[in-house]
């Protein structure tokens, strides 16, 4: 059994027409070979557009390769069981009417498991998931982790042999993160696979082999210590200043010399084009992660330009001290629940702002509350001085939104889309072309302009959002989970922007499940379980780990966390 | 004013481009309502047409000869058929197979060639209410007839009527069936669309990030009204050049008019579509709301029965139903040349009413966004 391999491919091809008549067409895969055999797992990672999505559509058998065989389990995928196969598309195929048992039993019941006759199996599936206590609860209220994690043990109801899970910790906090991987490990067969595609690293290096796919052809094959290696000699860390944190990056990341830079820790990484480290500060040669590896092999040689997003929006040096967004006890309860309660902040012109918090916590209902979208049961939030009713058309004017979940129109074409926002905002004439070509310059929406927005990769959709809520140069940005389902190159050119455009005075609100993004805010809120329970700089955060000089922000994240969950549970 | 007037710009254009850019939904929205005019307007004839009558004659004399010729003469009588008794009859009304029955009783012609009474006697279909009235009063003249011939002696005098009927001197019902449906089929198609508006963007998750810009609740309705009202206009405009080119019936108003009316009939269905649309919080539920009102509207439109037949409560009901003045219109201007007045004079509540369903489309979207 083990000496067969589950998958074998060689030398495919997929090839999609253009977007409208006489565009070119797209090759979006070309020449894959790979095998993967039974228990192994295979992390399929690449930046956004890289074909990961159409390798694993032709995996289960939904797109068909226009050359090459695709053999699983021994047979031509035209052949194949689709029992044997648990394909989770992305964003999961849950129907958000249904309740968490109902979606269970149905497609446990499509794959010809009676829920009856399987008590244990279901049993299993709900301890390992945690979703026993909302089995009754619609599939569309459950928070961003559960909801994944209900999409994943619906497509693995049966342990198939071959788990193939498209996106499946997108948008889901680091430590729900953790907990759908080994979710996955946990609810395999004993000789199932798994190919795992993601935008995250971090997840794609617990994988056994992983894969690196770039317009179509594989760059990088082979295992996740071997990615690190790419941009081994060639990593640096300085000790972090703690002045003008932001500044420094921003300027490492505009140097020739320099591929990618971020902060972690109390230190500024830096992955060089060179084995000579960037001049100015004291670098010392540090251990490059899969990340890195990933940055360096996807290097495009060319340094990163200053935000042409961020030099459009007017220098507000005036009020400084005023804040510009404020929360004052803000809370909502739905019925008996409390979604958030008594959140208090205040972010100042030219101020990131990030909220923290596991999916669920209630930093979108703060953030809903601020832009006016809910109503909320008490307290007072102000943007720009003003208050977000519904009535306040003006106030509304002074805020850019990206929402967490993609908002624009699915069936309009990227252009039409920014054009529509262009209007709405108020913008004509020769000032809206201006401002919607800067940002398809900027974010490099240029291949896509004519494609329908709702068929766009994740990253590319993210990146319209993004563009969609600064074309208006707003004093005011908020940014829910700007970066989630975004490749790792892409999230630094986003930070970059972000980084820019708060330098010219706006004020950002941010939620981020990536604590090494979080570096970049000045100041932070951690929410759970409706409650603000810490704030500060990320430093202030990291104090709070004990026993460890150099704690990441990730570290601070659970500790502070699980620190809550123990008084609670003491209280109680 | 001018920022609302770009916002509004911008939702309308992106509007039409998302309803009407759509190749398989402007297809249906061309293709269905020729389909229809062509379907509805030869299919839906209130006349009485192709009439089986079921004989059970006892009388061998002149008498039911003479009537039997007569009735088999009548131009929308197709056949008349022979029974042996009343039994089989009984059985061809109730298989359908006849619509009405004639029993002749033996002494017939006996009675007539003695100077008495006649009498028949006449089985009516009465599921078909409609067409037994109509067949009951066709063989009631030609009984009438028949007898004046047979004896024209004891015809009474009665003042000869010399019928005229204006506006349609053949009663063509095609002359008010077509017209008619310029009035029906563009509800429904301006239903379908402006239904669909708001719904659709709560459904596909669109609304929030519509809501947090800076775009107030009327400008969006305002700019939502493009796409049904273009498929109206564009629907009214087609039939009204169409009907004259594929069919007799004739029109003598004036275009102009004609159009504008369109316009306002659409905008006051749109406007109804909206409300409907501000209420549902999913596609699903806007398709069935429309449903909910467009049956009604139609049944209060005096299309299917006169308005002037209803019973009197409903009457003043009617009057705020835009179907009801856009069918006096697309009569009147049609058949007769509706002055101009007349026409505005039916215009008017078209108005009031698209008003008044815009500013309650107002009202529930502000009071459905929580």
């Amino acid at each position: 059994m083990a000496e067969e391999p589950l998958l074998r491919l060689v030398d495919v091809a997929k090839r999609f027409k253009g977007a409208r008549r006489g565009a070119p067409p797209v090759q979006a895969l070309d020449g894959i070979s790979l095998t993967l055999d039974p228990g192994r797992s295979l992390g399929l990672v690449g930046p956004d557009a890289g074909g990961k999505t159409t390798l694993m559509r032709i995996l289960a058998g939904l797109v068909e390769a226009d050359r090459g065989s695709v053999e699983v389990m021994g047979r031509p995928v035209a052949e194949l069981d689709r029992n044997q196969v648990g394909y989770m598309p992305q964003g999961g195929a849950l129907y958000g009417e249904l309740t968490v048992r109902q979606n269970l039993e149905l497609y446990a019941r499509l794959r010809g498991v009676e829920p009856e006759d399987n008590p244990d199996r279901m049993a299993t599936l709900y301890r390992a998931t945690g979703l026993a206590d909302f089995r009754d609860r619609p599939a569309n209220r459950l928070s961003g982790g559960m909801r994944q994690k209900l999409a994943l043990a619906c497509a693995v109801v049966a342990a198939p042999p071959l788990m193939l899970l498209d996106e499946p910790s997108v948008g889901v906090d680091p430590v729900s993160r953790r907990e759908i991987w080994d979710l996955a490990q946990e609810l395999a067969g004993p000789h199932s696979a798994i190919v795992w595609t993601t935008s995250i690293l971090d997840d794609a290096s617990r994988c056994d082999d992983l894969i690196l796919l770039h317009q179509g052809r594989i760059l990088y094959e082979g295992a996740p210590s071997g990615l690190a290696k790419v941009a081994a000699d060639r990593t640096f860390a300085a000790p972090l200043p703690s002045e003008g944190r932001r500044e420094a990056l921003q300027d490492l990341l505009e140097r020739a010399e320099v591929v990618s830079a971020s902060m972690s820790g109390r230190s500024l990484r830096a992955i060089c084009r060179s084995a000579s480290p960037p001049p100015g500060r004291t670098w010392l040669p540090a251990e490059p992660n899969a990340e890195d590896g990933f940055s360096a092999l996807l290097d495009d040689g060319r340094p990163l330009p200053p935000s042409v997003l961020a030099e459009a929006f007017p220098p507000r040096t005036a009020d400084r001290d005023r804040p510009a967004i404020a929360a004052l006890q803000l809370t909502k309860r739905y019925g008996a629940f409390t979604a958030a309660q008594d959140i208090t902040f205040t972010v100042f012109p030219g101020e990131i702002f990030g909220l923290l918090g596991p999916n669920g916590a209630g930093k979108s209902t703060t953030f809903r509350m601020l832009c006016g979208l809910v109503t909320p049961s008490g307290g007072l939030g102000t943007v720009a001085g003003r208050e977000l009713t519904r009535a306040a058309v003006g106030a509304r004017a002074a805020l850019g939104y990206m929402p967490q979940k993609f908002s624009l129109y699915g069936d309009l074409s990227v252009i039409a889309n920014l054009r529509f926002v262009a209007g709405t905002y108020g913008l004509k004439g020769a000032g809206a072309r201006a401002a919607v070509d800067r940002v398809v310059a900027a974010l490099d929406l240029e291949p896509f302009t004519a494609h329908m927005a709702g068929l766009l990769p994740l990253g590319i959709k993210q990146r319209l959002a993004l563009g969609a809520a600064v074309l208006h140069t707003p004093p005011v940005l908020f940014l829910d989970e700007p970066t989630s389902g975004v490749d790792p190159l892409v999230r630094r050119e986003f930070w970059h922007h972000i980084n820019a455009i708060a330098a010219r005075g706006t004020a950002v609100l941010v939620t981020t499940h990536f604590m090494d993004e979080a570096e970049n805010c000045d100041r932070l809120l951690l929410i759970n379980r409706s409650q603000a329970i810490a704030s500060g700089t990320p430093d202030d955060l990291k104090r709070a780990v004990l026993g460890n000089p150099d704690p990441t922000l990730e570290q601070a994240f659970v500790t502070l966390i699980e620190a809550q969950a123990r008084s609670e549970s003491a209280a109680a | 004013m001018t920022g609302a007037l770009t916002r509004i710009a911008a939702m309308a254009l992106k509007e039409l481009r998302v309803v009407l850019l759509d190749r398989r939904v402007l297809t249906t929205l061309v293709a269905s309502p020729i389909i229809q005019l062509i379907l509805f307007g030869f299919a839906t004839t209130l006349e009485v047409r192709n009439i089986d009558i079921g004989v059970v004659n006892r009388d061998a004399g002149i008498a039911s000869e003479r009537l039997l010729s007569a009735t088999a003469a009548v131009r929308n009588v197709r056949a008349v058929t022979a029974y042996p008794n009343e039994r089989a009859l009984a059985v061809a009304i109730e298989r359908r197979e006849v619509i009405a029955g004639l029993i002749i009783p033996a002494d017939l012609s006996a009675r007539i060639a003695r100077g008495e009474p006649g009498q028949v006697g006449l089985l009516l279909d009465g599921r078909r209410v409609n067409a037994a009235q109509i067949v009951a009063g066709y063989l009631g003249e030609v009984a009438l007839q028949t007898g004046t011939q047979l004896r024209p002696e004891a015809a009474v005098a009665t003042p000869q009527i010399a019928a005229r009927h204006w506006f349609n001197p053949n009663l063509e019902y095609r002359w008010f069936t077509l017209p008619g449906m310029i009035t029906l089929i563009t509800t429904v198609i301006v239903l379908s669309v402006s239904v669909q508006a708001i719904a659709r963007e709560r459904e596909a998750g669109t609304w929030d990030q519509l809501m947090a810009m800076p775009i107030r609740s009327w400008e969006i309705l305002a700019g939502k009204c493009a796409p049904a009202l273009s498929v109206g206009l564009f629907n009214g405009a087609l039939y009204v050049l169409m009907i004259p080119l594929v069919s007799d019936v004739p029109f003598n108003g004036s275009l102009g008019m004609m159009l504008l009316a369109v316009a306002c009939f659409s905008l006051s269905v749109t406007a109804i579509g909206l409300c409907v649309s501000s209420l549902a919080q999913n596609q699903q539920q806007a398709f069935l709301g429309g449903f909910l009102v467009i049956v009604p509207m139609m049944l209060l439109s005096g299309y299917a029965s006169p308005v002037d037949s209803m019973a009197s409560w409903l009457q003043p009901v009617a009057l705020i139903d835009p179907l009801s003045h856009m069918l006096i219109i697309c009569h009147g201007l049609f058949l007769k040349a509706m002055p101009a007045d007349l026409v505005v004079r039916q215009m008017l509540p078209m108005l009031a009413v698209a008003v008044m369903a815009f500013g309650l489309a107002n009202l529930l979207l502000k009071w459905r966004s929580e």
